[in-house]
Order: structure tokens, then C-alpha cells, then sequence
């Protein structure tokens, strides 16, 4: 449905130079530099699918969404979204995408979110019947009854994500672009967008394109990641894979019945001994098994209690960053 | 055409609520006007020409009941040079419509929302006012429809200017830089600050190079019977090609920057 074929984009930016004499000579003479933001990236999604699109800040995921939108236009590359070039068939193209930008504001400001929305209806030409039953279906399933009359500005934000991802689906599109839609949010709002993304995409096919920074987000929603860093496309797969590589480090708290001044086991490092607790770390080499470290501990150490955490999701990804060195 | 009616509809909306803006409007607006009227009378008494103290009366107050109208350049604050400079012009974008339509129909509908909710109050004022400083009626019930005609076409020409306008805001960024200087101008040429008629004969004839007299100037002199006859009908031909012309410029400069035009920032 989605494909993306070897898309490139450079930027040239005007290079800006320290000090006031710099400034004063970029009036007559500008010095630019070429950006690249993508290098070769390609991938394809299929009907039906979410993937979670992520990578740091400025790694390129906007510059991606955008061009999938057809807000801008490769420099080098191919494009195909259900066939059709997103810049230049804009027009019909368009009518089949709807899109959520975390940061940007598409309703009104000022009017109620259902004079936005009938906007909407008519720019989109969307028959009354199918308007109606839309909007009926989405303000049950996001809760918006009581925010229809009010205006964008009076609300706070979690329901005004909740209205702009309403307003991006009025017109049933088949594809769902969510740059950041849970940026910001409160837990409870977090978990309602969650959950109404997953319905839509059950119940109507939705293929939804996401990018996001929570990586619980990905968690909760989907299975399939794509990696990106400095432009380039470094992972496309499983997450729970990527879950399941980068956790095996884990941290295990052991208290121990008398102070010891250095504790040592073999293929454990050793984060810290603070009176009876001590805090240790398998080595990348050791897998790491309960019942041997117990058994390593109890040949030269009395220990009372053991507790093992697993690594934080935030903990992976950064992991997964750093071995990328993005 | 149905997308257009819903534009029109909500900016009405819009500005309908705001009542005390609009109340403040109409006040400055009455103020102006009796400012205008009493200093362009000292210049007009004894004055015989063809444009007397109740013709200037009538044309000021037809400048103040449609300045809303008339305003130029950052007409669309929020509605376009916010979202031009913030970036959520891109949601514009990814919509199945036309742009360059899509603001006019924003900056024609703006600018006609805050006429009605000002003029129509000032309207009623202005004609009840002592003679010679009041709002006359129009000379004869034929140069009415004209007039009318003349200010429709008027109110589509200002939003054709106001457009090439925001275009350059796509291409500078910058709206502030873009108008504070050219309002003025435009203002002058327009014939907003000194009527049109009362200007020197040389200064008059280079006015009728630029489009913004016929914004304006002309509809009002319909009205008060100033401009007639042949002279008119000149005049109304010259305002129709001006909005063809700079309708045609607009979105010809609108197509050649979306093409290159990038949404920065994440």
C-alpha cells in the first residue's frame, strides 16, 4: 500500500556565521550548505498494518511524514501510496490520508469544533450520511459530546488531540498519519488515544503510520518498528526482538545478612555495595539465570533477599541509540 | 462554490462574537470620520468645484463604514501569517483543496465579516447626522446598483492584493517586515486618507496606474456622483481587468513557490 523506494531529500540552508561583521557580509554574499535529511530510504507498509516510526530528534521522521503527505517532494526517489505519487496527484490523493501533527493546529481556534468540523465536511465533499455516521462514531468512541460546542482554545490538551485525531478521520481515509499525537499528553489521555487507534485500525482496516518519542506508545500499539538515524533506515522489524536484545542486561539488587566490603561474581559487575544492598549487573557475555547467580552468591556470601528489574523501555531504545551512535 | 458558502459562513461566525472589538471598531471609526469631515471642510469652503462639502462628507463616511473592508495586507493574522510562520500551513496543504482559493475565500470573508458587524450600526448613525456632515443617499437609484456592483468588485480586488501579499510572506517568513511599511502607502493610494478628488490633477492621474483607487475610490464616487457616464463605465472595465490580472498573478507566484516551498521544523 505504502512504498517507498530509495527517497533522498537535501535541504540547502543559508550558513549563518558568528559575529556582526559575518552578518553584515551574508547581506551581499550568502554561503549555503546542503543538508541531507534522508539518505535512501525504503520501505513499504501493508493495508491494515501500524508501524511506529521512530529515531531521535532530527533523524528525519518528520521529513519522511511530510513526504508521504506530499507536503513536500523528494529530491531523489519514488513515492507510491496506494498507487498514487502524493505530490503530484495531490488532490485526489489527499482525500485518502488523513494526518495528525502532535505540534501544529488544523480546527479552528476560536469556533466551536463542530463549525471546524462541518469546514471539513465540505472542503473533504463528504456525503451528509457518511458525515453524520463518522462524526457520531467518533464522538463515541473519543468521548466528545461535551466538547463539540466549545472552541479549541477553552480546552485543554488532551482533548484537543482528542478532537484533531476526530477531525482527521471525518472523511474515512485509508491511511493515518500520527506525527507525535501523544506529546505532552496526560496518562489517561495517552491510554484513550492508544486504545481508539487500535479499535479504528481493527474495525476499519486503518493503516496508521506513527512517530513517536513514547516508547510505550509503540508498546501498546504495534509490533512492527522502523528505526531511523541521521537519514538513514537502520532497523525495520519486530520490536519485541529489539525488546528482547537490548534487555538482557539485568539489574539485580541482592541484601545481603553481614557487610561485605567488596563482593565479587564471576560474569556479574558490580554497581555498588552500600551496607548489606548490593547492586549487580551481568556482563553483555553472561546470560543471565537466577538460580546459578543465586548459587555463585550462596558458595561466598549469606544473603538474605534477591530482586531482579529488567531494563526500563526507555532504557532499550537509549541502548539501541547508542549502539547505532546516533 | 459550497466550499466557499462554509468559509464565508464560519469567518462570519467568527467575527459575529466579537462584539466589543466590533463596538470599539464602529467608535473609532464615527471619531475618524468627524475628525476627516472637519478638517477637509476648512479646505472645501467657498470651494465650488465638483466636489462639494456634502459630497466629501458622504465619501469619508462610506470609507469608514467599509474600512474593514478595505484593509490591506495582514488582514488574516491567525487565519494565515501565524500558521504561514508556525508551520501549520501544512495542514493546509494536506487538504483536498485549492490554497490559493481556500485564503481568499479566508481573507474575503474576514474582511466582510467585520464590515457587517461595524457598518451596519455606523450606517444607520451617519445617515441621521446634520446635512452636511452626514451620509447622503445614493445620487439616483441607478448609480446605486452600480455602486453596489462596484464595491463587490472592489471587495474581491482588495483580496486579490492582500493575496500576492501573503505570497510574499511565504517566500520572507516575515509578516511584520512585509506590511507596516506598504499599509501606509496602500492606505494613501487608495485614497483612504485623502480623498481622492481633493488631490492635485498630476497626482491623481499617476494614482490611476496602480490598482488600489480602483478598490475603493470608485464605488464611492459612484455613489455620490462624482464619477458618471462613459467615464464610469471606463473605470468599472479597468477594475474587472485589474482583478483578472493580479487573480492570474496570484496564483501563478502560488504554484511556483508551493513547488519549492518546505515546512520546516519537526
Amino acid at each position: 500500500m505504502i512504498k517507498l523506494e530509495n527517497i533522498s531529500k537535501t535541504y540547502k540552508v543559508f550558513c549563518r556565521e558568528k559575529g556582526l561583521r559575518a552578518a553584515f557580509k551574508s547581506l551581499f554574499k550568502r554561503k549555503y550548505k546542503t543538508i541531507e535529511a534522508l539518505k535512501n530510504v525504503s520501505f513499504e507498509v501493508e493495508e491494515g498494518e501500524i508501524v511506529g516510526y521512530i529515531g531521535p530528534n532530527g533523524a528525519g521522521k518528520s521529513t519522511t511524514i511530510k513526504i508521504m503527505t506530499g507536503i513536500i517532494s523528494p529530491t531523489s526517489g519514488t513515492c507510491l501510496i496506494n498507487g498514487l505519487n502524493p505530490v503530484k496527484d495531490r488532490k485526489k490523493y489527499v482525500s485518502q490520508i488523513g494526518a495528525v501533527f502532535g505540534q501544529r493546529a488544523n480546527l479552528a481556534w476560536d469556533v466551536p469544533v463542530i463549525d471546524s468540523y462541518e469546514l471539513l465536511r465540505d472542503i473533504y465533499k463528504i456525503p451528509n450520511s457518511e458525515y453524520e455516521k463518522n462524526l457520531q462514531n467518533l464522538t463515541e468512541k473519543l468521548d466528545l459530546a461535551e466538547l463539540l460546542h466549545l472552541p479549541i482554545r477553552q480546552m485543554s490538551l488532551g482533548q484537543r488531540m482528542r478532537c484533531e485525531i476526530a477531525g482527521a478521520l471525518l472523511h474515512s481515509p485509508k491511511i493515518l498519519f500520527l506525527d507525535e499525537p501523544t506529546i505532552g499528553l496526560d496518562s489517561i489521555s495517552k491510554l484513550k488515544v492508544r486504545e481508539f487507534i487500535k479499535q479504528m485500525n481493527k474495525e476499519t482496516k486503518l493503516t496508521v503510520i506513527l512517530t513517536t518519542h513514547d516508547m510505550n506508545d509503540i508498546d501498546a500499539l504495534t509490533n512492527r518498528i522502523i528505526l531511523i538515524g541521521k537519514g538513514q533506515k537502520l532497523y525495520d522489524g519486530s520490536f519485541e526482538k529489539i525488546k528482547e536484545e537490548y534487555s538482557k542486561s539485568v539489574l539485580v539488587k541482592v541484601q545481603m545478612a553481614e557487610v561485605y566490603d567488596k563482593v565479587e561474581i564471576k560474569g556479574y559487575e558490580t554497581l555498588s555495595v552500600n551496607g548489606i544492598e548490593v547492586e549487580l549487573k551481568n556482563l553483555p557475555e553472561t546470560t543471565f539465570s537466577y538460580v546459578k547467580l543465586v548459587q555463585e552468591l550462596e558458595k561466598k556470601y549469606k544473603i538474605v533477599d534477591i530482586s531482579t528489574t529488567a531494563l526500563e523501555l526507555e532504557e532499550v531504545i537509549y541502548n539501541l541509540y547508542k549502539e547505532y551512535e546516533l | 462554490m459550497r466550499t466557499f458558502n462554509s468559509i464565508l459562513k464560519m469567518n462570519l461566525k467568527k467575527e459575529f462574537q466579537y462584539r466589543t472589538a466590533a463596538l470599539s471598531g464602529a467608535i473609532t471609526q464615527l471619531f475618524f470620520g468627524f475628525m476627516y469631515i472637519a478638517l477637509y471642510r476648512q479646505f472645501l469652503v467657498g470651494d465650488s468645484g465638483d466636489f462639494s462639502i456634502a459630497q466629501m462628507a458622504s465619501y469619508i463616511w462610506l470609507g469608514q463604514i467599509f474600512f474593514a473592508l478595505f484593509k490591506y495586507f495582514d488582514v488574516c493574522k491567525f487565519e494565515i501569517s501565524d500558521k504561514i510562520v508556525n508551520g501549520d500551513v501544512g495542514y493546509q496543504l494536506i487538504r483536498p483543496m485549492n490554497l490559493y482559493s481556500y485564503w481568499y475565500a479566508t481573507i474575503f470573508s474576514k474582511s466582510l465579516g467585520q464590515m457587517l458587524i461595524r457598518g451596519i450600526p455606523l450606517t444607520l448613525l451617519v445617515f441621521i447626522l446634520p446635512s452636511g456632515w452626514n451620509l447622503l443617499p445614493p445620487v439616483s437609484f441607478e448609480a446605486f446598483l452600480l455602486f453596489l456592483f462596484s464595491i463587490t468588485i472592489g471587495a474581491f480586488l482588495v483580496s486579490s492584493i492582500n493575496m500576492i501579499s501573503y505570497i510574499i510572506v511565504l517566500h520572507t517568513l516575515s509578516p511584520s517586515g512585509v506590511f507596516s511599511f506598504v499599509v501606509a502607502i496602500a492606505m494613501f493610494l487608495a485614497g483612504s486618507i485623502i480623498p481622492i478628488p481633493m488631490m492635485p490633477e498630476g497626482v491623481q492621474a499617476v494614482l490611476n496606474f496602480f490598482p488600489f483607487r480602483y478598490v475603493s475610490d470608485l464605488p464611492y464616487r459612484i455613489y455620490i456622483g462624482n464619477i458618471t457616464g462613459s467615464e464610469m463605465f471606463i473605470q468599472l472595465g479597468i477594475q474587472l481587468a485589474w482583478l483578472i490580472g493580479l487573480v492570474v498573478l496570484g496564483k501563478v507566484l502560488m504554484n511556483k513557490k508551493l513547488k519549492k516551498m518546505v515546512v520546516q521544523g519537526g
